[in-house]
């Protein structure tokens, strides 16, 4: 490989987020809501179309996608991180548009409410229900809108994760509805729909232990990385390791694992995870507080 | 009275989310945190205040839980033989025995009633129900009810005053305004609703509404 050996294919350093962009209370029906944009800012270049085969290329070593023509020019779409490192293969190129290339998922909580239908309330505590759902429109090929497998396990996940950490017993014969909408994906959406939903329901008000501070770790290309994309999770050595914390106690409610790793390398997934979840922690504390900022600014 | 006010909301209430240390003393729990290897943490969104030996959050948001002894403005949704089954926009259900209301209530009514009793599931059983004929409802966040009401009723008899309007406010975070500037009125208690993590919430709300008025006299004067 030609890239310089302390770089990732998307031009992030092995133990660096994608950014990350939270917000609280973007939903009027629902009780509770927040959105997180988790991604690459990505810049979209046109180059001259004879260079395709090159771009082919540097496509199997770096996180760049073919966007398709304008005129006469090749549209690609670069991660902004990685531009500087590939400007050499790319010869004379325009900056047509910035992009985003990454998860977004949008969360609205309701309730506690009324257990609907009844049988499912527990006269001793709440139950939460959690409901992930993909728009067909968030990955390259069309999704079926029906849940799957997949989103029946993730909801599952999820679900079990949130009702670790909701003092549920003050609500007894309620259920707390999470529902999270995936609009966008790009690897780790159901850590991006994790850490959305904890903001959610902290906005929603409802008595929580802690927040939940979801992220992926694994290995790529021969090196334990943080927030594995897409390019680095069809790597042929990936191991993605999703993981959500309770950072106040660092309890994991969280942690599945996709790929074979050693002992030893498990240890260092964690260890990383768990650091990089802190760092969401705040992003997402931050996040809750600047809704009450904003209220007094626009007065 | 003013005074007073200022004094009790300056010292020490700051914005919390879940999950926040409020204080590592030993203080006296109030409600809204709870204790996490030896510290006193937040468990909602909410203002933190540690104020004589006592930790608290006061929450922000959050959905009306009925306690005996709450004002509640309700709806009636159901006519059953015994009583009425009441909407108090809450997860749980209150029933008003028909002894409990005096004279005729009908299904789409407005009530303010009393919490008697809650159930082991929370249900609430009410009293002392009257019919709300006219006026206006609206709905704030239930946990903002105490900032409408101020210290010692402080707020809710300045918009009173200032507005001429009736004004009943139902501890889960329905209000009934009848007559005087309505408007003005609802428009006072949304501010006050979005504001009510800040302090010196009177003085900017009796502001509001004294601007208000006076460019109401003034363009009653151009019409003249």
């Amino acid at each position: 490989m030609k890239m310089p050996n302390d770089i990732r294919p998307d031009g992030r350093k092995f133990d660096e987020l994608r950014s990350i962009e939270i917000e609280a209370g973007v939903l009027d029906q629902a009780d509770g809501s927040a959105r997180v944009k988790w991604g690459l800012h990505t810049k979209i270049i046109s180059v001259d179309p004879r260079k395709e085969a090159k771009i082919r290329n540097l496509a199997e070593e770096y996180y760049i996608t073919l966007r398709g023509k304008e005129g006469k020019k090749l549209l690609v779409e670069v991660p902004e991180k990685i531009l500087p490192h590939i400007e050499d293969d790319l010869g004379s190129y325009n900056v047509v548009a910035d992009g985003f290339k990454g998860n977004v998922a949008v969360v609205a909580v309701h309730g506690p409410r009324e257990p609907i239908p009844r049988h499912v309330g527990d006269p001793y505590r709440s139950v939460v229900r959690f409901r992930y759902t993909m728009a067909p429109f968030s990955v390259p090929e069309r999704k079926r809108p029906a849940p799957g497998r997949r989103e029946v396990e993730i909801s599952k996940v999820c679900k079990e994760a949130l009702q670790r950490i909701v003092f549920a017993e003050e609500f007894p014969m309620t259920v707390i509805d999470v529902f999270a909408e995936i609009l966008a994906a790009d690897a780790g959406t159901r850590v991006t729909a994790l850490t959305a939903a904890s903001v959610a329901l902290a906005d929603a008000g409802i008595p929580m232990r802690d927040l939940v501070s979801a992220v992926a770790a694994g290995r790529a290309f021969g090196h334990i990385v943080a927030d594995l994309t897409k390019f680095e999770e069809d790597a042929p050595d990936a191991v993605d390791v999703p993981m959500a914390v309770v950072p106040g106690t660092e309890e994991f409610v969280l942690l599945q694992m996709d790929g074979r790793v050693t002992k030893r390398e498990m240890d260092d997934i964690i260890e990383l995870g768990l650091a990089k979840a802190k760092e969401v922690a705040e992003l997402q504390r931050k996040a809750l507080k600047e809704k009450y900022a904003r209220v007094v600014e626009n007065e | 009275m003013k005074m007073a006010e200022q004094a009790t909301e300056k010292p020490n209430r700051w914005l919390v989310v879940p999950g926040e240390v409020v204080t590592e003393e030993r203080v006296k729990l109030g409600p809204g945190v709870y204790v996490r290897d030896g510290k006193v943490v937040a468990k909602t969104v909410g203002l933190a205040e540690v104020k004589n030996g006592m930790a608290r959050v006061i929450p922000l948001e959050g959905k009306y839980v009925p306690k005996v002894g709450d004002s509640v403005i309700g709806i009636i949704v159901d006519v059953k033989i015994p009583g009425y089954d009441v909407d108090i926009n809450s997860p749980y259900t209150a029933f008003l025995p028909k002894d409990a209301v005096e004279g005729e209530v009908d299904y789409g009514d407005v009530i303010v009633a009393t919490v008697k009793y809650v159930d082991e599931v929370r249900n609430a059983l009410l009293e002392n129900a009257s019919v709300l004929k006219g006026g206006e409802l609206i709905h704030i966040i239930p946990s903002r009810v105490p900032r409408v009401i101020g210290k010692n009723a402080s707020m809710i008899t300045l918009l009173k005053n200032k507005t001429g309007a009736a004004i009943l406010v139902g501890a889960n975070g329905r209000i009934w305004i009848h007559g005087g500037r309505v408007n003005l009125a609802k428009e006072a208690i949304f501010k006050i609703e979005r504001e009510a993590h800040t302090s010196g919430l009177t003085d900017r709300i009796t502001k509001f509404l004294d601007d208000n008025i006076s460019q109401e006299e003034e363009s009653d004067e151009d019409a003249e």
